[in-house]
């Protein structure tokens, strides 16, 4: 298992499918939905780079197969869960996000919801 | 394209997969792409050749990846220690001699033309080179593994 420092930054699929997985367990179509929603449909996620996430997240112990199915849960699916290493791994990752977008709103950059792309705010 | 079509299309792009992903995930991911299938049917959508171009580019590069990954793992040596190093030394020497002899054996056993100058230097070396990379390797590795399974028997017995 690599050290948890060694995986910061954590590559877009990565933080979206933790992200995906931090509040409920879930098996692979849900992740890739929820993935589509909170990236507002501009990240797609197709099944190879979801599995292939999946088995490298396995091994370096952030997600763990949940065993039993949630209740409600489809029998024939395996739902995945996030583990305190995953949540641990989450955290550092948001807090890094959070200090970036406070450095753009001290550089006065945020733009505002009008603002065309490429333009400055 | 037919539902079965498709289903057996994503099953053959399933099967160009490395054994050990595909007994992991294979049945998974057959179910997953039925879902997205299903979803983007039910939305009135179709599985066009968008769809499919999408669907083996991701799936393409995965594959690569996968193949790269597992044969990374597979030609992963043992962590070199002291022990396994001194069992390979011994071994090494007879192993050496074994090799070469048999070099020598089929040089002089098989027809080949009659060699002169540089092609004599580079013949001769290669006789002596490869048996001695060869034994080696061999040698390493079967130390390694004698050390590894001499410490993991002492530890099921403490």
């Amino acid at each position: 298992m690599t050290d948890l420092t060694d995986a910061i930054p954590l590559t877009p699929a990565v933080f979206h499918i933790l992200l995906a997985l931090a509040k409920r367990e879930q098996h692979g179509y849900e992740i890739m939905k929820e993935v589509r929603r909170d990236s507002g449909d501009r990240i797609r996620m197709g099944n190879g780079t979801l599995y292939g996430s999946i088995k490298r997240m396995l091994a370096d112990g952030l997600i763990e197969d949940a065993g039993e199915r949630p209740e409600g849960g489809d029998e024939r699916r395996k739902y995945y869960r996030i583990t305190s290493r995953g949540q641990a791994a989450l955290t550092t990752e948001i807090r890094r996000y959070v200090a970036t977008v406070e450095a753009i709103r001290n550089r006065d950059l945020m733009p505002s919801a009008s603002t065309p792309a490429g333009a400055w705010a | 394209m037919t539902r079965s079509a498709a289903t057996r299309l994503y099953r053959l792009i399933l099967s160009l997969y490395p054994t050990a992903f595909r007994r992991q995930f294979g049945a998974e991911m057959m179910q997953t792409f039925n879902d997205h299938r299903d979803d983007i049917e039910a939305n009135g959508g179709r599985t066009d050749a968008k769809f499919w171009l999408a669907t083996v580019a991701d799936e393409g590069a995965n594959i690569v990846r996968q193949h790269g990954a597992a044969l990374a793992e597979r030609a992963r040596l043992p962590r070199p220690t002291f022990a396994g190093i001194a069992v390979a030394a011994l071994l090494f020497p007879p192993l050496f001699v074994a090799l070469l002899a048999a070099g020598m054996s089929l040089a002089i056993a098989v027809p080949h033309p009659p060699m002169a100058g540089v092609a004599v230097l580079v013949g001769m070396g290669a006789l002596v080179a490869v048996p001695a990379l060869l034994a080696a390797l061999v040698s390493y590795l079967l130390g390694s593994a004698l050390v590894a399974n001499l410490a993991r028997r002492r530890r099921n017995r403490a």
